[in-house]
């Protein structure tokens, strides 16, 4: 069915395996994540093959996405979050851009519009900041749930907030990436759909389908952007609560 | 050689790095910070998400207790109680954020920003 607008999320093994009874083909959402990995790979590669003095275009291309995720790290983490992190967030930010431009192509699968891949990506960065958040400050760590500064009856209320909060941080930074991607292209489909569903009915129809037909193309406007931004929110949320791990002994 | 307009060596240096700063200083008052926030329906589903998951994981965390220690279902209620002030407090956390983001002049008069940075 073509104008169905959930095909676009449905997983199909390409090359079907399986280990120990368990199903781990190869699928259309396996290929779309290695291209995650296999185009920033690239890209940084050949901007970085020939390192000139004065960039060539790739070079330039290149330093400026490492220069954006640099500033982005440095300026919520500082000097010491870019020595600790930076691999990590470059990686998240080109990983989750190049998935969700990808996707935007027609017949393209967006693996960030399975919560699974998010939620994985949030647990990550979730328990990196427990890791290292406890590797570094010790105990100081769990300051995070007890600011200073307020009357001590307070804390009885306080403190199951704030663990709360820090609990609830992973599912709402998997949620937001997901329900972006999930709904905008949900979005796109069902308005795309609406183009064959008025011409088929003559020619008032034919006329009225450009109505859809122009929201489509706005739509995918919109949706090119939030490609982006949503993986620039991602990757900020990564350095915030990157912060906290180096300094919640601050608190 | 003497031509003003094309100085040599340390002086060339510290003219460039003058001009430099000077259109840096102008690029920046010209680009004023972007609000990466821009598309009305993201910022509509991160203040739902950052509301709606505290809400749940209030929920779940009381849950666990009530199953740990046969309480139930007094802690359900608590941590449900306790997120939605978790997600209250969330929403104002991540509307101050952003707007820290707007760019905001720095002489502009009036009330000087809340003094409670981060409560």
């Amino acid at each position: 069915m073509a104008s169905d607008p959930m095909h676009q999320f449905h997983i199909a093994p390409m090359i079907p395996m399986e280990i120990g009874g368990y199903d781990v083909s190869f699928t259309n959402a396996s290929l779309f994540l290695l291209l995650g990995a296999a185009i920033p790979a690239a890209f940084m590669l050949a901007s970085s093959a020939k390192a000139a003095l004065v960039p060539g275009r790739m070079q330039t291309l290149g330093e400026t996405a490492y220069g954006f995720v640099y500033n982005m790290l440095y300026s919520s983490a500082g000097a010491d979050g870019v020595k600790k992190f930076f691999p990590l967030v470059l990686s998240l930010f080109l990983f989750i851009f190049t998935v969700n431009m990808v996707g935007l192509f027609a017949y393209h699968f967006t693996p960030t519009s399975q919560i699974i891949v998010t939620a994985m990506m949030a647990l990550l960065v979730f328990f990196t900041v427990i890791i290292v958040g406890f590797a570094k400050n010790g105990l100081g760590f769990l300051k995070l749930f007890v600011p200073s500064g307020i009357p001590w009856p307070l804390y009885l209320i306080v403190t199951p907030i704030e663990i709360i909060s820090f609990f609830s941080r992973p599912l709402s930074h998997a949620v937001r990436l997901w329900a972006n991607i999930l709904a905008g292209h949900i979005l796109v489909k069902v308005f795309a759909g609406f183009v064959p569903m008025m011409a088929e009915t003559g020619a008032i129809g034919a006329i009225g389908a450009i109505l859809p037909f122009v929201m489509t193309v706005a739509l995918y406007a919109l949706e090119t952007l939030v490609a982006f931004l949503q993986a620039y929110v991602f990757t900020m949320l990564t350095c915030i609560y990157l912060n906290d791990a180096l300094h919640a002994a601050d608190h | 050689m003497a031509d003003p307009r094309h100085p040599h060596g340390s002086e060339a240096l510290d003219e460039l790095a003058k001009r430099l700063a000077a259109l840096d200083q102008e690029r920046q008052r010209l680009v004023p910070e972007v609000n990466m926030d821009r598309s009305a329906m993201s910022l509509g589903l991160r203040l739902a998400s950052e509301f709606a998951s505290a809400i749940l994981v209030g929920g779940l965390l009381g849950y666990g207790i009530d199953y740990g220690i046969k309480t139930s279902p007094w802690a359900l209620i608590i941590g449900l109680a306790l997120g939605f002030v978790t997600g209250t407090l969330n929403l104002i956390r991540a509307s101050r954020q952003m707007t820290k983001a707007h760019h905001v002049d720095p002489q502009a008069s009036g009330l000087k920003d809340d003094l409670d940075e981060d409560v």
